[in-house]
């Protein structure tokens, strides 16, 4: 936990694209690195704002040990981090999506109504923040709608997500997802929720077998 | 008129111990029983406990699967995803006599289905008595 009160480091931000430093960052964020968890201070930075630099200089680096490597743990998955004992510089970039493959869409939209469709959006953005964070590496998304053999009439939505792993590892993922997609079960209206819970199963294909 | 007592009542549970044991053994016939087995271990006392418990009333056909995995879902969230799964995987083992490859969409080791199903079922047991439904 970083408790120290005096300055650990100047944090200067600079948009790459068009060349512009803004010079030192604001004051209230430069407090937060030296009086706050960085946690805290992570989500102050703009995960959006891609193509921009921050660059932290230390003030002392024995003492911005933790925060350094909170930052790099924090950031690995969705910057590029160039780091020497006197600073830290982090480029946020552009995160890359999975690809979204519909099997048979005229059957998954037959399946979807406005509601579904609405709570599917939920479900892949929910799937690519994870991967983002978690550095899935999600090959593909794939979307087809399931007939089942057994029970009259049982169709849904069948989410497939393919994973350059073992199986181990991607059923690992999978459960990752399932405490997302709880916590989602929570935020939806009653009748997002009743297509949420009915229309919608999810699976894992590890290629790497 | 009395009737014969063909079969005594059973807890499904006792599946899963039968599942265990038919998995060990080397023979393909015994492992893809075992697969059988463990989903019916799940299912049945999914079905048994949620009915015990005032969750759902069962019809006792094969709608009931249906049932029972969207009453999971509804009552204890993405269980009834793993039990879906297990029931695919299940139907693959039992339906496809060709060799099947770890790769093959369903497939799941007899490790995986014996600890799903065993989570399954702790946590349909675990669940309290419903007074909501009618």
């Amino acid at each position: 936990m970083i408790t120290q009160t005096r300055k650990l480091a100047t944090v200067r931000r600079q948009d790459l694209s068009t060349g512009t430093n803004w010079g030192n960052i604001q004051e209230d964020w430069r407090n937060l690195i030296h009086t706050k968890l960085i946690s805290d201070f992570a989500t102050v930075l703009d995960k959006n704002m891609v193509n921009t630099l921050y660059s932290f200089e230390w003030k002392s680096f024995s003492t911005c040990r933790d925060t350094y490597r909170q930052i790099v743990r924090y950031y690995e998955h969705f910057a590029v981090v160039h780091d020497d004992r006197w600073g830290l510089c982090i480029t946020l970039v552009e995160p890359e999506l999975a690809e979204i493959s519909y099997i048979d869409k005229p059957s998954v939209e037959r399946l979807l109504n406005h509601i579904g469709r609405r709570v599917l959006e939920r479900i892949i953005s929910i799937i690519n923040e994870l991967s983002r964070r978690n550095g899935w590496n999600l090959s593909k998304i794939e979307i087809c709608c399931v007939r089942d053999p057994d029970v009259k009439d049982w169709e849904y939505i069948l989410i497939r997500l393919l994973f350059p792993t073992d199986f181990d590892t991607a059923d690992l993922y999978l459960h990752d997802l399932y405490k997302e997609l709880d916590k989602l079960n929570v935020e939806l209206s009653s009748k997002e929720r009743d297509r949420f819970q009915k229309l919608f199963y999810y699976d894992v294909i590890a290629t790497a077998v | 008129m009395s009737s014969q007592l063909l079969y005594e009542s059973i807890d499904p549970t006792t599946y899963l111990a039968l599942a265990e044991e038919l998995a060990n053994r080397s023979d393909v016939a015994s492992r893809r029983t075992a697969a059988d087995r463990i989903y019916y271990a799940a299912f049945l006392t999914s079905r048994d406990q949620l009915a015990s418990k005032n969750y759902l009333t069962p019809h006792n056909t094969t709608e009931d699967h249906q049932y029972v995995t969207e009453t999971l879902k509804k009552v204890l969230g993405t269980v009834g995803n793993d039990e879906r799964l297990l029931r695919n995987a299940r139907n693959c083992i039992n339906y496809d006599t060709r060799g099947l490859h770890r790769g093959i969409m369903s497939v799941r080791s007899l490790k995986w289905m014996i600890d799903t199903a065993s989570e399954i079922i702790h946590k349909v047991e675990a669940l309290p008595h419903n007074s909501s439904k009618n």
